[in-house]
Order: structure tokens, then sequence, then C-alpha cells
């Protein structure tokens, strides 16, 4: 054997056990509630029956699931337009030299290390309607106060808010490594050549952190489509069924009816529409070099 | 490196992950029994000196695993290894865990137990955690939903007696509240969770609603009037805030403490975090769930929580002997005092009981005409319907009770077929 033939037989010696524990604690879930998902299986017939695409069949036909894909989509790209705009935007900035700009980067992935469940109980409590501060505050101004857990149009954007609360400071981090990592020879040449700083950004900046970009959007459409204890412990889903995303209704499909066969076929779909949105995201920013 | 050095690191790899992935927590010694008990509060871990005095090789692992999800992660456990032998359960579950096998009946154990012992217990919360004729938990406490109301507003206003029924909760609400200052009349729980529907269970029960074979009968006189009232009190009468769709326990109880409400439907143990909030008993007073009419029977449904064996239990003995230390006078008291209520006529004896809550008489009344909620396996997902009928009636004004009735009824109904 060749001294490079050792070398990859040690590399892979080594990732092998990651590898299949990986794998064991991953994969096999997957499969497990990809085979589960063809299957009758609820808490109280546990041992299951083959039903072939019942589950599917059921789930499409379903008008309620039907309405939580449109609130899924609306949720998902509010999100990303949302957190992809706002991160761009801190990064830039904290990519200047300002004052206290290592306090700043620090303060500003406080948002990302809360857990989920706790961004949904801390906007709930800002939000609540007659106790919350934010409804306080437009009372002091004598601003008229808004029904934002209690009326549907608003609850989305109360839900939508605090997801993208969560997840601005991961975009900041990815897109500002970005940025630092560009050749400041870029920009001066860009700019000794008569440029503006917006054709700076658009031209030499943002094509350069396209690979960040896509990290990112990837990410956070991600997060946001199996985003379900912010939204659970915002709204529960509520008013009426107003912020009932994909991922609630498949949550409360398997853990509070223990439907775990049709709730397996709701994981699938949902991890289908993840695998081709990345695969589609992947096509666009390549499609653009 | 060399060929062996090489294999010994990756098999000293191997060995650390494979251990990683198979390592278990520290096992008792072997004359020593560990119980594990998941309580769905830290209230229900009450002081073990004298436990651990006289039983010293019975070794109490407690886990608190929130209400929200008790009921989830024993489903999920039970069979496994992972499994509690003793639990604390909503009285809701014990049909539902039952019906699967995972609790073990306890008829012979408590035959054992001293009858004037089992006297001290109120009866009917004995027949609580029954199913199907067999009992599969141990009464532990109760909270009973109740009309909280600022009886210092109702004097300063005139009005001599308390709210007994709607007509009067209409009045009294209507004369004392301001909405402009965001002072309403009445707060309940309205979000989509299980308190939603135990709180409006015995509104639908105090209205004459009727349950056959455990079973709400929604689609009736009753159930339509318990939908309609929500909507009307919401949005014709204008006593609750048109958020209270989204009034989680924390908004309806909140409201009341923060002196935003004049009157609150909710749990008799909220009554010390009133108290806690600055306003004394006496200020604020508990009345029954009103009626309809003023000579309607006086009735509730309250929720209790009594602890069960889980069947998969190796220890059901030395279990069911935690369980009656806990259930003991003296643990009653000790959790009782300043949560939910206690289930021993003894407890109710201790004048120190009154002392901490003034209105422990009242609940005991209470207790005498409650009945259970419905005790059916299928109650979480008849839960959940009964929440979108009441997210429907609070959230639109223009709600048709009847229709939505019909609906939950159908619906409810197809759960049973």
């Amino acid at each position: 054997m060749t001294a490079r033939g050792k070398e990859l037989r040690f590399a892979y010696g080594l990732i092998s056990p990651t590898f299949v524990v990986i794998m064991l604690l991953l994969g096999f879930p997957l499969v497990y509630a990809f085979v589960q998902s063809f299957q009758h299986v609820t808490v109280y017939d546990p041992a299951g029956e083959f039903i072939g695409l019942g589950n599917y069949r059921e789930a499409f036909s379903d008008p309620h699931f039907i309405d939580s894909i449109t609130r899924s989509f609306v949720f998902v790209a509010s999100s990303l337009v949302g957190a992809v705009i706002i991160g761009l935007t801190i990064a830039v900035l904290l990519n200047r030299t300002i004052p206290a700009r290592r306090a700043l980067r620090a303060l500003v992935l406080l948002p990302f290390i809360v857990s989920e469940v706790s961004v949904g109980v801390i906007w709930q409590w800002m939000l609540a309607p007659q106790l919350g501060i934010i409804n306080w505050i437009l009372r002091y101004l004598s601003i008229p106060t808004v029904r934002w857990l209690s009326e549907p149009n608003w609850a989305m954007f109360s839900i939508i808010f605090a997801n993208t609360w969560r997840l601005t400071p991961f975009a900041v981090l990815i897109l500002l490594s970005g940025l630092q990592s560009i050749d400041r020879n870029y920009y001066e040449a860009a700019y000794i050549d008569g440029g503006s700083h917006w054709q700076v950004f658009r031209l030499v900046t943002l094509p350069l952190i396209k690979p960040m970009m896509l990290v990112t959007v990837v990410y956070l459409s991600f997060a946001s489509f199996n985003q379900f204890a912010t939204i659970f412990s915002l709204t529960g889903g509520g008013p009426g069924r107003g912020t009932e995303v994909m991922a609630l209704n498949m949550y409360r499909t398997a853990f509070q009816h223990f439907n775990w066969g049709y709730g397996s076929s709701l994981a699938v779909i949902l991890f289908l529409i993840n695998v081709l949105l990345s695969v589609t995201y992947s096509k666009v920013f390549e499609r653009k070099d | 490196m060399c060929n062996a050095k090489r294999s010994v690191l990756v098999l000293a790899l191997v060995a650390f992950v494979v251990g990683l992935a198979f390592a278990g927590g520290a096992e008792a010694p072997p004359d020593e029994v560990e119980l594990t008990v998941w309580g769905v509060r830290d209230e229900y871990l009450l002081d073990l000196d004298e436990w651990y005095e006289e039983n010293p090789d019975i070794r109490i692992e407690y886990e608190v695993v929130p209400w929200e999800r008790h009921l989830e992660q024993l489903l999920l456990t039970a069979g496994t290894a992972r499994a509690p032998d003793i639990a604390s359960l909503d009285l809701p579950w014990v049909a539902i865990l039952a019906d699967l096998g995972h609790l073990l009946a306890l008829d012979d154990y408590v035959a054992q137990i001293p009858q004037d012992d089992r006297d001290d217990i109120t009866p009917a919360m004995w027949d609580f955690p029954r199913y199907e004729g067999d009992l599969y938990a141990f009464p532990f406490t109760t909270f009973g939903r109740a009309l909280f109301y600022r009886a210092d507003w109702f004097e300063e206003a005139g009005l001599s007696h308390p709210p007994e029924t709607w007509e009067d909760v209409v009045i009294a609400a209507q004369e004392l509240q301001d909405p402009a200052n965001d002072i309403w009349g009445l707060s309940v729980r309205g979000r989509t969770d299980d308190g939603t529907t135990q709180g409006w269970l015995p509104i639908f029960y105090a209205m004459g609603g009727e349950f056959v074979d455990e079973i709400p009968q929604i689609d009736s006189e009753a159930g339509v009037q318990a939908l309609e009232l929500y909507r009307a009190l919401t949005w014709d009468y204008e006593i609750m805030s048109p958020d209270t769709v989204s009034f989680g326990s924390g908004e309806a109880r909140g409201l009341f403490i923060a002196g935003q409400a004049v009157m609150s439907i909710i749990g008799s143990h909220i009554a010390p975090a009133v108290v806690e909030g600055g306003t004394e008993y006496g200020d604020f007073k508990l009345a029954h769930i009103p009626r309809l009419d003023r000579d309607d029977p006086v009735v509730n449904m309250p929720t209790t929580f009594q602890w069960a064996i889980l069947s998969n239990s190796e220890h059901p003995d030395e279990a069911m002997k935690f369980i009656q230390y806990l259930s003991r006078t003296e643990g009653q008291f000790e959790y009782s005092k300043g949560y939910m209520e206690a289930v021993r006529a003894s407890v109710y004896d201790m004048p120190e009981y009154h002392e901490a809550k003034p209105w422990a008489s009242f609940m005991l009344e209470d207790q005498a005409v409650s009945s259970p909620l419905p005790r059916v396996p299928q109650y979480a997902q008849m839960s959940d319907i009964i929440q979108d009928a009441l997210q429907e009636m609070l959230g639109n004004p223009d709600a048709n009770a009847s229709e939505v009735a019909a609906e939950t009824q159908r619906r409810i109904d197809e759960l049973f077929d």
C-alpha cells in the first residue's frame, strides 16, 4: 500500500467511530420515521399496520395541514428575508472600525444563545396585550395598542419577529466572517476605478460573500421550517390555528394526539421540503456565478 | 507512527465512543432500592428527612417533568428502562395510561391501609382516579376552578352579595370594569391548551351540561349556552378582553393579581399568589362557578393530581410505601399550605391550615359537590377539539354557537366510534 493509501486508511479509521455514532443517532431515527410513515401506528396500536401511502393521502386531504404548509412558507420566507437583511446590515457595521466593536459583536450574538422556548416565553411576556411592556409603552405614548397575539395577522407577525430576532445573530456571525475574509485590495481597486459605495457593495462585497450567504440561507431556512418550540410557547399555534405551521402540526399529531404514523409522514414531508429547498438554494447561488 | 500504535489509537477511540454511547448512570448499591419519582412541579418534592430516617435503604430520585410535557414523556418512556417508578398524574391522564396498561392497579394495596386512614381522604377523591372500576392512582391534591372576585371593589360599589349567576357576573363587571384603563370585568384562560378545556368544562357542567359515558354532550342546550357565553362575554357584553383567545394561565391570573380584572375564573391554587401579590384575602374572595339561575345546583369539576405506580416498576411495594409517605397528613399539609388543596379531612382540622389558607373551608365545601373530569383514553384529542371550539367562540364575534357545538360533537363522537 502506498503512503497516501495508508494515510487515507488511517484518516477513515479516525472518523469511522464518529460516523457510526452519527449514523446511529441521526440516520436510524430518520429511517425509522420514514418506515413508520407508511404504517398506522398510534399510542393505542404501537405494533403498527402497513397502510402504504395512506398517511400521505390523509395529509394532503387535510385542510389544516395544507394551511399549515402555506403558513410555514410565509413564516420561513419572512424570517429569512428579515434575518438576512438585518444580519447583513449589522455585519457590515461591525466590519467597520467603530468604538466598542468587540463588545458589540458579543452583544449581538446573545439572542442566538437563548433557548428557543425561552425566546417564546420572553416575547410572550413582552407582547402580552394587557401586561406586556410593548403595549405599556404604546399606551404611555398614547398610541393605540396592538393585539399582538390574539389577532391572526399580528400573531403571525409576532412569531416571525421573535424568530428573526433569534436567528439574526447567526446571519451576522457567518456574514461577518465572510466580510472579514475579503482582501482589502479589491475595495481599493474598485474605488480607484470610480465605484460608488453602493456599486462596490453590490459588485464586490456581495459576490465575494456568496458562499457564506448560501450557508446562512440554508441554515436559516432549515431552522425556520423546523421551528416549533418558540411558536409553541409564544402562541401555541393560535389564535385558532392562525400560527400553526407544519412543525407545530406535526408535534400536535405525534405528541398530543399520539398518532405516530401520521406524525412521521408529516415529518418526512417536512424533511423533503427542506431537502428540495437546499438544492434549490444551491442551484440559485450557482447560477449567478 | 507505526501500525500497532495507530491500531491501538483507533481502538481506544472506538472504545471511548462506544463507552460514551452506552454509559449509564451510577446504579444503587445491591442492598439499596432506588425509586424514580416524576413530579409536575417542584412543589411535589416534599421534605424527605423523616423518610430516610425510616427507610435508609430506599433512595428517592426526584425529577421534575413539567405538566405541559409530562403525559407525552410518560407515554414515550412507559415500558422502557427510563420510565419512573412513580409519577404524579393529572386526572385525565389516568385513563389514558391505564387503558394502555402502563399503570398498576392499587386496589389491593389500598385494601391493606387501615380503614380510618382511608376514610380520612375525601370519599369523592377515591372515586376520581378510577378507570373501568379499578383504582389506578392514590389521591394527593386537588384544585377547583373558582370565581375570584374583588370583594373590596364590590363593597365600594354597593354590590351586596357575591356573584352567583352569570347575570350577577355581567352586572358587576359592567359596573366595575374600566376597559379604557385596561381593567376588565372578567378574565379566563382561552389559549390553545388543556388548561382552557379544564377551565370551561366546569362552566358547561354548571349550566347543566351532561356527560354520557363520560363524553360531554356539547351539542345540547347547555353546550350551546356555554359556548355562546364565551362569545357573548367577549363581544356583546364586552366584559372579557378581546385578547382572551390568547390568554394562558399567566395572563388570566396575572390580570387579577395586577388589579386589572374585577373577576377571574382560575384555579384555587392561585389564591396564595394573589395574597403574595398584595391583595389580602377578604379584599378578594372566592365564589363557586356561576350558574344560569340562582336555584341551579352548585357543582364543580376540579382538577386532581394523584400518585401512580408505573406497571413496569420493579419495586411496587416500596413505591406504594413512598406514596403513602407523601400522602400522609404531614405531607399533605406541607404541600397544600401554599399550593393546591389537601384531600385529607385531618389537614382541614388543622388550625394552621386555615391560617395559611383562609379559603380552606370554601374549598372543602366545593370538593363535596365535585365530579371528575372525563376519564376516557381519548381525552387529549377531545380536549383539542373543545379548544378549537373555544378559540372560534373567543376569536370570532360572529361565531354561531349552535353550528360550533354540532361540529364539535361530530368530531368528538368520531373519536369514540
